[in-house]
């Protein structure tokens, strides 16, 4: 389908499904129109697509599994409304095998993107140079270098290569550090940190 | 390790323009809060808004009826 108008027409419709499902009305059916829409997107517009897109498409398919309507939506506001209006007392949320599935699945698989990231960065001959976060805050294209704070934040640290340096390093040690760490720190157990 | 997750993301956000997807990170990263502490933020958060929309409405009705009694 090549027709503008229509394109435009589904455009919007997805865009309202996302809006209902981000506030809970309906969940079960626009969310799995939701999850439909975000993935006719990364299909069609493969030059767009970005960790970002992945990341929500991971969170959405999950998002299924659960009864993600449940508590704090306008799906659970209608709940109560019928029930007061049917002069019942308050509907209980019950615990859910299947919210803690996906909540169990979501932790998991970030645990995954986390460790697979951090192992990588080892791989990477940047990151054990201290160059790595050059390449990047650097990099008018994704740095924002029109922030007059920003820019003003990298000439300070450039000025004293000492302090650079250090900044750089304990940056890089930290995201490689807390990514390789972070499944085994706080991927298991009661989900706590 | 939830908040040296969120510093990171948020970091990623500011140093390298990729505020959606740290944004998106940081939700991902929520699925390790434990529900009863959502629950107890959300409980303590509406605790203090419930006060405020009551006296709102009770003012609001107040003026409707004083609107009636006036056109009367």
């Amino acid at each position: 389908m090549t027709d503008p108008t229509w394109i435009v027409a589904l455009h919007v419709f997805f865009l309202v499904n996302m809006l209902l499902f981000s506030a809970g009305f309906l969940t079960r059916f626009t969310g799995a129109i939701t999850w439909i829409g975000a993935m006719s997107y990364v299909q069609r517009a493969n030059s767009t697509v970005f960790g970002l897109d992945t990341m929500m498409l991971i969170l959405l398919l999950y998002l299924q599994i659960g009864p993600s309507g449940a508590r704090y939506s306008i799906d659970r506001l209608i709940e109560k409304w019928r029930a007061r209006r049917a002069g019942l007392p308050e509907p209980v949320v019950e615990p859910s095998y299947a919210a803690n599935f996906a909540v169990r699945l979501m932790q998991v698989h970030f645990c995954i993107v986390y460790l697979a990231s951090g192992t990588s960065k080892l791989l990477g001959s940047t990151w054990w140079s201290g160059q790595a976060l050059n390449l990047v805050m650097l990099n008018a294209s994704f740095a924002p270098m029109d922030n007059p704070a920003y820019l003003w934040l990298m000439k300070s640290l450039a000025k004293h290569r000492w302090l650079w340096e250090t900044f750089m390093s304990i940056n890089i040690l930290f995201s490689v550090l807390l990514e390789l760490s972070f499944s085994f720190l706080c991927g298991t157990g009661g989900g706590g940190g | 390790m939830i908040c040296f997750s969120v510093l990171l993301h948020l970091g990623i956000g500011l140093f390298m323009g990729l505020t959606t997807f740290s944004l998106m990170m940081m939700i991902f990263v929520c699925s390790f809060i434990p529900p009863e502490t959502i629950q107890r933020a959300v409980t303590a958060v509406t605790g203090r808004l419930r006060p405020l929309l009551s006296a709102a409405g009770a003012k609001a009705a107040e003026q409707k009826k004083g609107e009636l009694v006036m056109s009367q």
